[in-house]
C-alpha cells in the first residue's frame, strides 16, 4: 500500500473557557488518509469534526499529538515555514457566502492565493484563473461579479477553485454542501468526484450526512464528543457496524427508499436523554450514560480503539471481545421497549 | 374505512408584488386534498411556493402576499371566508401547525408548561389543573420523559430537539384533524431528527390525525409519508403513493428531485428556476426539460392527468418517464436552452 | 398563539435577481439615490459648495475678508454690501464665505484625522485577541466621557491658538468614537469564515487585518465622518466664539458671531446672523449627506439597478 498522504497520531484540542475550565474538541484522535483516498470524518454536532479539519489546514493549534503530510510534520511548524506549505493542503468551508470577502470579484479571490505563493505574472495569473473557472464549471463572465451576484451552488464552485487555485494535492471539505439545496448539493458532489479523478486530490470529507458520505467515501471515521468511536472502510462501517453510537447513526438516516422504513424503525436504536457537554466529560466510556448495553466496567475504564479486523477499529470492549454482538443486543433492546 | 377529504384545496392563488409593480405568482391553481389520518408529504425544490402554500392552507399569506383566489374547504366550510378570530379558533384546535425553529416560535418570556396550557385553553374549557395534565400526557406520548418538571423550563432552556417535541405536543394537545408541519426537524442532529419524527408519528397516530409534511428531504418522505405531492414553480405537477413516487416517477421535476439525492434513479434537470412574475401559457418547467416537443409543451396549458386512481401527473408526455427509466431514451448531459 | 403573519418573503421564496444587488458601482448607485431623493441632491450641492469655497473663498468674495475699512462701519445689508459690514467695516458677505476655509476646512481635516486614527486603531485593538485592546477601550472611554466642550477648552488654551492646535485637539476628541464604530463591525466580522478561509490561503494576520476587514468595517465609520464634520464644525465656532480658537480678524463663523453679538440689541443684526445662518446650512448639509449614505449603505440595496 502507498504512503498515506495524510497521518494524524493522538490529536488532541482543548479550548480555554473562563473560570479555568476547558472545552475538549477533540481528543487523541488518530486516523490516516490514503493518496487519492477520501475519509470521511462523521458525527454529529459537538463531536470534534471541525475542529480535527481546522487543525489539519493550521487553524486551530493541537494540544499535543501530531500531523505529518507525506514526510513531513506539520503541526509543529514556525509560521514563517508553514506558510509556503499551505498550498499544499486547503480548504473549503461549509457556508460558501460566509468564506468569500463580499467585496472581493471573483477574479480577485482566486488571484489572491496565486499571489501569495509567487506568481507575479498578471498574465499567468489570468490565464491560470481562467484554467480554473473552467475546471469548476463556471462561464467566464462570473470573473467580475462578487459573491452576492451568484447563487449557492455558484458560490461554493467559487470556494473550490480557490481552493484548488495553488494545486494542493489534499483538501479538507468541511460540510461543503450541507447548506445547498439538494440539487445543487449533488452537482458540487460530482464536482468534486471528477476533479479528484482528474487531480489525484485526497480528501477529508466532514459531514453529518451519512447518505453522502456511503456514496462519495472509501474510508469512514465516526466522531462522538471529541472522539473516534470506530473507524474502517466504508462497507465495513456501513455494512459491519460495531460500535453502538454507530449503530444508532446509521440506524437514524431516513434512507431515501420507502423500502427500508420498516428496518429502520425496527433496529433504531434509542440513545436515552442527550449529548452531554463537553466541559464535564465522564470518566468511562463517553457513551455510557445513554448506551443501552452499558455495564459497570464501561463507566470506569478508560475506552480505547481496538482493532475488530484489520482496518476496522471499534471503541467498545464488548462487542470487541465478543462477549455480544450488536444484533442480539438490538433484539434485546427491542424486547425491553415493547 | 371511508376516507373522507379532512382538508381540501380547490384552486388556490397566492401572489406577491415585487419592486417595480411585478407580481411574483407563488401558488397557482392548486388543488389538493389530505385525508382523514394519512400523512401526505409535500416536496419541490426551493423557490417552488410549498411553503407559501402550507400558509395558504391555513387562510395565511406573509405580508405583503395575498390569496387571490380559491377556497379551503374544512368540514364543509371555506376557510379563506372566515374572520380573522375565526381563523384563530380553528389554527390550534382543527388545524395544528409546527413549523422549523421551535424556539423562535415559542414565546421566549413564558414557560412551556404555560404555553401549552394557553393552547389547550384558548380552545376548550378546562380548568388549569386538568389543562396540565393534558400537557403532562401530550409531553410524554411525544417521549419527554419528566415531562412534569419540563413544564417550568423555558424555551431556550431547551436542547433543540426536546423544543421541536414541545412544539409537536402543542400542535397535538387539541387533537386537530390535521397538522400542517413545514421542515419540522431541518436544522436538528440526525439522531435527533429521526427520535423526534418517530414521536410526531407516534403521536399523530394516538391523536387519528392527519399530516402534510412540507419538506426538501426524500428521506422524511420515503420514512414517513404515505402520499406525495410534488410541486413546480407554484403547481403541483404530480401526486402519487410513495412508493411509485420512488419507483414510477413520471414528472421531469421528480425525476429531478430524485436524482439529487443520489439514488440512482431520477435525471437531473436543466439549469435555471421557474419564471414566476410572467405565466407561461404552457408548462412552467418547459425551458429546462429534456422531454420537451417543443411546441405543445410551451403553448398548451398542461392540466393535471390522472394516470391511475392514485397517480396523477401534469405532463402530456408522461409516458417518456418509463423509457427514460428504462434507458431506452437517453437524455443528452446539456439539457435545456437557458 | 405561534402563528402569526409575518413580515418577510417565505424562506423558499427565490427572488434573488431583485435582492442580490453588486456591492461595486458606488457611484452609480448614489447617482440612482440621488434621482429619487432631492433632499439629498440639495445637502450634496451644500457639501460640494463648502468644499468650493473652502479652496476658493478668498478668490471669488468681492471684498477683502481681513482688511478693514473705517468708512463702512457696520452698513446695512445693500446693494454693494449683500451680508452689511461689521464693526471693522469688513464685508460680512466676504468674511461668511471666507470663513468656509477655516470652520470646513480645519472640520474636514479633523475628521480625516479621527476617522484615519480611530479606524486603525480600532482595527488593531480588536482584531488581534489581548489586553491591550481592553487598555485602548478603557482609555477610549475616559476620553468620551469628559464633557467635550470643557476638554477641548482645557487643551486649546494649554496648548495655544495655533490651527494645527484646534484641529487636533477636534481630531483627538472625535477618535473614540471612529475606534468604537470600527471596533463593532471587526469584531463581528473577524470570526466569518472568509478571514479563516484567508488564512488558510497563507495570508499574515496583519494583512488579512488590512486587505480584507479593514473595508468591511469602514461603512459605519464613513457615516459617522459626515456627522463628525458637522461637530467639529460647530466644536470649532464655539471654541471660537468663546474666544479660546481662531482669533479675529480671521474670518470664521464663531468669532463672527461672537464679535457681532454686542450689536444684537441695538438692531445690528447682520454681522452674527448672517455666520450664524451660514453654519446652519453647512452642518445640514453634511447631515443629509450623512443620513442618504446611510441609507445608501446600510439600510437599503434597492438603488443597485
Amino acid at each position: 500500500m502507498t504512503e498515506p498522504i495524510i497521518r494524524v497520531k493522538d490529536l488532541s484540542v482543548r479550548f480555554p473557557l473562563e473560570r479555568g475550565k476547558t472545552i475538549q474538541a477533540c481528543h487523541n484522535v488518530t486516523f490516516e488518509v490514503g493518496e487519492r483516498g477520501t475519509m470521511g470524518l462523521v458525527g454529529e454536532s459537538g463531536s470534534g469534526k471541525t475542529t480535527v479539519g481546522r487543525a489539519l489546514v493550521g487553524l486551530v493549534k493541537p494540544n499535543s499529538g501530531e500531523i505529518w503530510f507525506r514526510d513531513q510534520r506539520i503541526d509543529n511548524l514556525k509560521p514563517s515555514v508553514f506558510r509556503p506549505m499551505r498550498k499544499n493542503i486547503q480548504m473549503v468551508f461549509q457556508e460558501a457566502y460566509d468564506s468569500l470577502d463580499p467585496r472581493q470579484t471573483v477574479v480577485q479571490v482566486l488571484e489572491e492565493p496565486l499571489k501569495l505563493h509567487g506568481m507575479d505574472s498578471k498574465t499567468e495569473r489570468r490565464a491560470r484563473v481562467s484554467e480554473l473557472l473552467t475546471q469548476v464549471g463556471l462561464p467566464l463572465r462570473v470573473a467580475g461579479a462578487r459573491p452576492a451576484e451568484l447563487s449557492a451552488g455558484d458560490q461554493q464552485r467559487v470556494c473550490i477553485s480557490r481552493a484548488l487555485a495553488t494545486g494542493p494535492d489534499f483538501v479538507v471539505l468541511d460540510e461543503p454542501t450541507s447548506n445547498l439545496p439538494p440539487d445543487a448539493e449533488m452537482e458540487i458532489i460530482e464536482l468534486l468526484n471528477e476533479l479528484q479523478a482528474e487531480l489525484g486530490l485526497s480528501y477529508l470529507f466532514i459531514s453529518h450526512d451519512l447518505n453522502l458520505v456511503k456514496q462519495f467515501c472509501d474510508t469512514v471515521a465516526v466522531m462522538y464528543l471529541s472522539q473516534i468511536v470506530e473507524v474502517g472502510n466504508r462497507d465495513d462501517i456501513f455494512a459491519q457496524t460495531k460500535h453502538p453510537y454507530s449503530w444508532a447513526l446509521l440506524q437514524s438516516v431516513l434512507w431515501p427508499d420507502p423500502r427500508m422504513r420498516q428496518t429502520s424503525l425496527a433496529n433504531r436504536l434509542r440513545l436515552s436523554g442527550e449529548i452531554p457537554s463537553p466541559i464535564d466529560l465522564p470518566v468511562g466510556c463517553y457513551l455510557a450514560g445513554r448506551c443501552p448495553f452499558a455495564v459497570d466496567r464501561c463507566r470506569v475504564e478508560l475506552q480505547e480503539l481496538r482493532e475488530y479486523s484489520a482496518d476496522h477499529l471499534v471503541r467498545c470492549w464488548r462487542t470487541v471481545e465478543g462477549e455480544v454482538s450488536l444484533d442480539t443486543l438490538i433484539g434485546a433492546n427491542k424486547a425491553m421497549s415493547s | 374505512m371511508a376516507a373522507e377529504d379532512v382538508l381540501r384545496a380547490e384552486n388556490l392563488w397566492v401572489e406577491y408584488p415585487a419592486a417595480g409593480k411585478r407580481k411574483i405568482h407563488a401558488v397557482n391553481g392548486v388543488d389538493l386534498s389530505v385525508k382523514q389520518g394519512e400523512i401526505v408529504g409535500l416536496v419541490g425544490e426551493s423557490g417552488c411556493g410549498k411553503s407559501t402554500l402550507a400558509l395558504a392552507l391555513m387562510g395565511l399569506a406573509r405580508s405583503p402576499g395575498k390569496i387571490t383566489q380559491g377556497q379551503v374547504w374544512y368540514d364543509k366550510r371555506d376557510l379563506l371566508k372566515f374572520s380573522d378570530s375565526q381563523l384563530r379558533q380553528i389554527r390550534g384546535k382543527d388545524i395544528g401547525i409546527i413549523v422549523q425553529n421551535a424556539k423562535s416560535a415559542m414565546n421566549p418570556m413564558l414557560r412551556i408548561g404555560d404555553q401549552i396550557v394557553n393552547v389547550i385553553r384558548s380552545h376548550e374549557e378546562l380548568d388549569v389543573e386538568s389543562a396540565r395534565r393534558r400537557a403532562i400526557e401530550m409531553l410524554e406520548v411525544v417521549g419527554i420523559n419528566d415531562a412534569t418538571r419540563r413544564l417550568g423550563a423555558y424555551p431556550h432552556e431547551l436542547s433543540g430537539g426536546m423544543a421541536q417535541r414541545v412544539l409537536i405536543a402543542m400542535a397535538l394537545v387539541c387533537r386537530p384533524k390535521i397538522v400542517i408541519a413545514d421542515e419540522p426537524t431541518s436544522g436538528l442532529d440526525v439522531t435527533i431528527q429521526a427520535q423526534v419524527l418517530d414521536d410526531l408519528a407516534r403521536g399523530v397516530e394516538q391523536t387519528g390525525s392527519a399530516v402534510l409534511l412540507v419538506t426538501q428531504d426524500l428521506g422524511l418522505v420515503a420514512n414517513y409519508c404515505d402520499r406525495v405531492l410534488v410541486m413546480y414553480g407554484g403547481q403541483i405537477v404530480e401526486g402519487a403513493k410513495v412508493e411509485d413516487f420512488f419507483d414510477h416517477a413520471l414528472h421531469p421535476s421528480t425525476q429531478g428531485l430524485l436524482w439529487s439525492v443520489g439514488s440512482g434513479v431520477g435525471q437531473k434537470l436543466g439549469r435555471g428556476r421557474a419564471n414566476l412574475d410572467v405565466l407561461p401559457s404552457g408548462c412552467y418547467l418547459e425551458p429546462r426539460c429534456a422531454r420537451s416537443d417543443g411546441t405543445a409543451c410551451r403553448t398548451d396549458a398542461q392540466d393535471l392527468i390522472e394516470v391511475t386512481g392514485s397517480h396523477t401527473v401534469r405532463c402530456h408526455r408522461w409516458q417518456l418517464a418509463e423509457k427514460e427509466r428504462n434507458g431506452v431514451i437517453t437524455v443528452s448531459g446539456d439539457v435545456g436552452r437557458l | 398563539m405561534t402563528m402569526e403573519v409575518l413580515g418577510v418573503l417565505p424562506p423558499d421564496f427565490d427572488d434573488s435577481s431583485d435582492v442580490f444587488t453588486t456591492r461595486g458601482g458606488l457611484l452609480r448607485r448614489l447617482w440612482q439615490y440621488a434621482r429619487s431623493h432631492p433632499l439629498f441632491v440639495f445637502g450634496s450641492v451644500i457639501v460640494l459648495v463648502s468644499f468650493f469655497l473652502a479652496a476658493f473663498a478668498p478668490f471669488v468674495v468681492p471684498y477683502n475678508p481681513v482688511q478693514a475699512n473705517a468708512n463702512a462701519v457696520l452698513v446695512a445689508p445693500s446693494a454693494s454690501h449683500w451680508f452689511g459690514t461689521d464693526n471693522a467695516g469688513l464685508d460680512v458677505f466676504s468674511r461668511t464665505l471666507a470663513a468656509t476655509r477655516i470652520d470646513v476646512t480645519v472640520a474636514l481635516v479633523a475628521t480625516l484625522i479621527a476617522l484615519i486614527l480611530g479606524s486603525v486603531i480600532g482595527l488593531l485593538a480588536s482584531f488581534y485577541e489581548g489586553v491591550l485592546g481592553e487598555i485602548v477601550m478603557r482609555t477610549a472611554d475616559v476620553v468620551q466621557a469628559f464633557p467635550l466642550f470643557v476638554l477641548a477648552m482645557i487643551i486649546v488654551t494649554t496648548a495655544g491658538d495655533s490651527l494645527v492646535a484646534l484641529v487636533f485637539v477636534i481630531a483627538f476628541l472625535n477618535t473614540p468614537i471612529f475606534i468604537r464604530l470600527m471596533r463593532s463591525q471587526v469584531l463581528s466580522m473577524k470570526h466569518r469564515s472568509f478571514i479563516d478561509a484567508a488564512r488558510v490561503i497563507g495570508n499574515r494576520e496583519r494583512v488579512i487585518a488590512f486587505r480584507h476587514v479593514l473595508w468591511n468595517c469602514l461603512e459605519p465609520g464613513l457615516i459617522q465622518a459626515s456627522v463628525t464634520v458637522g461637530f467639529a464644525i460647530l466644536l470649532t465656532a464655539g471654541l471660537s466664539f468663546l474666544g479660546a480658537g481662531v482669533q479675529p480678524p480671521t474670518a470664521e463663523w464663531g468669532s463672527m458671531i461672537s464679535s457681532g453679538s454686542n450689536g444684537l440689541i441695538l438692531g445690528e443684526w447682520w454681522p452674527s446672523v448672517f455666520p450664524g445662518i451660514m453654519m446652519s446650512v453647512a452642518i445640514l448639509g453634511f447631515a443629509i449627506v450623512g443620513e442618504g449614505l446611510q441609507d445608501l449603505l446600510i439600510r437599503g440595496d434597492d438603488y443597485g439597478g
